[in-house]
């Protein structure tokens, strides 16, 4: 009876041993199982550059005074496609490089032609690297360029200004001749909005003299009487329970996979919702103000240095499968740290034209880092148009001109220019610094900026006006001074 | 010859003076610190919004500002149909041709009021004013015929002022000759009204179109598509003196076409 019982003991504690190693075993194998399945260890990549990094200011000249700018998207889009061709054959096949007087790049910019402006800095060799496979990287054009002009006048020419060297180049191509004056008559026939540039608009060959920029291209809106509306706007991911599970639901199958055991979901002091995988492998944070942040750890396995080409691809890819794309992305600003192999992008989008500006110097609404070719770190807070807005302080009147914000706005600009410049000079009268602030006019741009009103998430059309170093944010409907930062 | 050099000294003194109270002018800002940026010419074409450019190199606006305004100026007298029956003078005379250039300093120390013009009762200050401009206006060119004629005959203007040659005159030639003084003189005179009244009857010609003021150094305003004519733009300070002036002219599209070079593009 006594062999009897030991027997099944000795059995009993057998069959634990074995269950415990079958179930072990089982565990282990169905952790690597998911390993194996996270197929976003290995990112997905997207090669479509020309949408994300077109240029952001498209300026066009009909000859005279008359000048427009370009804000609506399928005409920029138009333009785009009909212009970059151009200019990539001019880099490769260019018969001569000459650089040029400021007062010849200005000049190019007269009669029907179009310039230009990319957000960002990449050097000739850098943008055909992106678009030309297996380019051999020696163009022997050692430059970056900011601007281009295209002149219906010289169908051969391209105009180059390279804001980091502030030099001016002609480019003469060696067997394509491209003519831009069919494409400014159509836009001409849309009607647009009349611009002048700011040395004719303020005489500033008369007004101001050397060191001030007497050819200042910029453009400033001259028609004052048009409607911006203000919107209301969503976060993509709302914190509330009853909607966040549909809402991020896109975003977490993209970066967990389909499975969900092993993301844990917390909730911060600040509301803010956390879902991490593993010990932090990978995790997703959605605030309340409506940032989603994506971190991943680098793993080592799978480093390798990326060239410029495949992290903007890398970036790309993960960009296009993380939640809504939304309208008018472009590539904002790039920078690449050599030390960390970290490749920085930041982009920025439209909401009903015009793009999203910040209170502060290098926000962006989408920020995506890759090191070791891989995407560790996204930031992105965009927001859904949900609607126009208006109440009795955002009525959606004509737009208040920009001159009269400056106007209006003169004593301080004026203190922060000369606080800037490290002038000590009390300031009594603002109009005797009138035509030098004008020509440090460097960049005037309708945006939208995202404030509250009546706990309601807007999006307010400002002017983004960056005079000599300095930033300034004036609201489009009343002129007052926002913000500025340098 | 200590006087002669002394008077000469005094009449350089004299000029000098006379210049210098000409440039110490009372407008707030000088004429060449207004700079017209827009219109680029003096030729608008009809089909395109005008615009007003004008950049002032002055402080001071803020303080004095200046008047800006915009005139039409009608070919045909606007109220000529309403004027009272005491007019002389043939409706068809009353153009705006008929006025004639200016007297430069005149027009820039006249008034200029941009407000809506106050015309007197059945326009009878009005038709008075016109009847004394062509009475005078008839006059002086009788006047010049005149003296025009007689000079051609005597050759006067080569011994004005000649006491010998006066005297070596026959008696028919020298009743010629104070005839000839006389129309001279009466012209001189009839002239100095004329100009005044001059001023006053372009004015009835004109109509506003545009009245701002600038108190910025900068100034910039859609004016919009204007009709085919004659047009003022006027920099008027704020004792209603005008600083500066420029004329253009609204043209049909096509003319425009036509004046474009076959080789330019712009």
């Amino acid at each position: 009876m006594k062999g009897t019982r030991e027997l099944f003991k000795s059995i009993l504690l057998v069959t634990l041993v074995l269950s415990s190693v079958v179930l072990t075993y089982m565990n282990l194998f169905n952790g690597l199982m998911i390993d194996d399945n996270s197929s976003d260890d290995v990112d997905s990549s997207s090669l479509n550059f020309s949408q994300y990094m077109s240029p952001q200011s498209f300026f066009i000249s009909f000859g005279g005074l008359s000048y427009t700018k370009v804000y609506d998207l399928s005409i920029q889009d138009e333009l785009w496609t009909e212009v970059r061709p151009y200019i990539e054959n001019c880099f490769m096949n260019y018969e001569s490089v000459k650089e040029i007087t400021k007062k010849e790049y200005t000049e190019a910019f007269t009669g029907k032609s179009v310039l230009i402006r990319m957000p960002f800095n990449l050097s000739v060799d850098e943008w055909l690297s992106l678009y030309i496979d297996k380019f051999n990287i020696n163009s022997n054009l050692k430059m970056t360029p900011k601007e281009y002009i295209i002149n219906s006048d010289k169908t051969r020419s391209l105009y180059i200004y390279d804001a980091s060297e502030k030099k001016y180049y002609h480019l003469t191509n060696k067997s394509l001749a491209y003519d831009v004056r069919p494409l400014v008559l159509r836009i001409k026939d849309q009607g647009n909005l009349e611009y002048r540039t700011i040395y004719s608009r303020f005489s500033l060959d008369s007004t101001v003299e050397e060191p001030f920029d007497t050819l200042n291209l910029e453009l400033i809106p001259v028609e004052t009487e048009f409607v911006v509306p203000s919107l209301i706007v969503d976060n993509e991911v709302s914190i509330e329970d009853d909607k966040f599970t549909d809402e991020i639901s896109n975003i977490s199958n993209a970066v967990f996979g389909s499975r969900l055991d092993f993301v844990k979901k917390l909730r911060d002091v600040n509301d803010s919702i956390i879902l991490m995988y593993g010990y932090g492998d990978k995790s997703l944070m959605i605030t309340k103000e409506g940032l989603i942040s994506y971190r991943k750890k680098l793993n080592p396995a799978n480093a390798k240095k990326s060239s410029l080409k495949e992290a903007l691809s890398l970036a790309i890819g993960k960009i296009e499968n993380f939640g809504i794309v939304p309208e008018g992305l472009y590539l904002e600003n790039y920078q690449y740290d050599p030390e960390h192999r970290i490749h920085q992008f930041k982009f920025n989008y439209k909401l009903n034209d015009y793009a999203i500006a910040y209170l502060n110097a290098n926000q962006s609404p989408v920020e995506i880092t890759v090191q070791d070719n891989q995407v560790i770190a996204i930031d992105k807070n965009i927001k859904i148009f949900a609607g126009e807005y208006s109440s009795a302080k955002y009525r959606n009147t004509s737009l208040y001109a920009v001159d009269k914000c400056i106007n209006d706005n003169s004593m301080e600009i004026v203190v922060y220019y000369l606080k800037d410049n490290d002038v000590r000079e009390e300031v009594l009268d603002p109009t005797d610094y009138y035509f030098p602030l004008r020509s440090e006019i460097k960049s005037i741009e309708l945006s939208y900026l995202e404030t509250q009103d009546n706990e309601e998430s807007i999006a307010l059309p400002i002017w983004k006006v960056v005079i000599d170093k300095r930033t300034y944010l004036f609201d489009g409907y009343s002129g007052d001074l926002i913000s500025s930062y340098q | 010859m200590f006087r002669k050099s002394l008077s000469l000294l005094l009449i350089l003194i004299f000029i000098l003076s006379c210049q210098m109270g000409f440039a110490s002018s009372t407008h707030p800002v000088s004429a060449d610190q207004i700079i017209i940026q827009e219109p680029e010419t003096d030729v608008i074409s009809n089909e395109k919004q005008a615009y007003i450019t004008v950049n002032i190199v002055s402080n001071k606006l803020k303080d004095r500002p200046i008047t800006v305004s915009i005139v039409r100026v009608e070919n045909k007298l606007p109220f000529a149909e309403n004027l009272s029956n005491d007019l002389k003078v043939s409706v068809m005379r009353l153009t705006s041709s008929a006025v004639g250039s200016l007297d430069r300093y005149l027009k820039y120390n006249a008034t200029y009021d941009t407000s809506e013009p106050q015309y007197s009762e059945g326009y009878k200050k009005e038709t008075l004013l016109i009847n004394r401009f062509y009475e005078l206006k008839d006059s002086i060119s009788l006047q010049t015929i005149e003296i025009n004629t007689l000079n051609k005959k005597y050759k006067f203007d080569t011994i004005v002022g000649n006491t010998e040659a006066i005297s070596k005159l026959t008696t028919e030639e020298y009743t010629a000759y104070k005839k000839w003084v006389n129309l001279k003189n009466a012209v001189s005179d009839d002239k100095k009204e004329y100009e005044k009244l001059q001023i006053e009857f372009s004015s009835y010609f004109e109509k506003q179109i545009l009245v701002d003021e600038i108190t910025m150094p900068s100034y910039s305003k859609v004016v919009g598509k204007l009709s085919i004519g004659h047009y003022i733009l006027r920099f008027i300070d704020d004792e209603k003196q005008l600083i500066k002036e420029l004329e253009f002219d609204v043209i049909d599209n096509q003319e425009i076409i036509k004046r474009i070079p076959l080789t330019g593009n712009k």
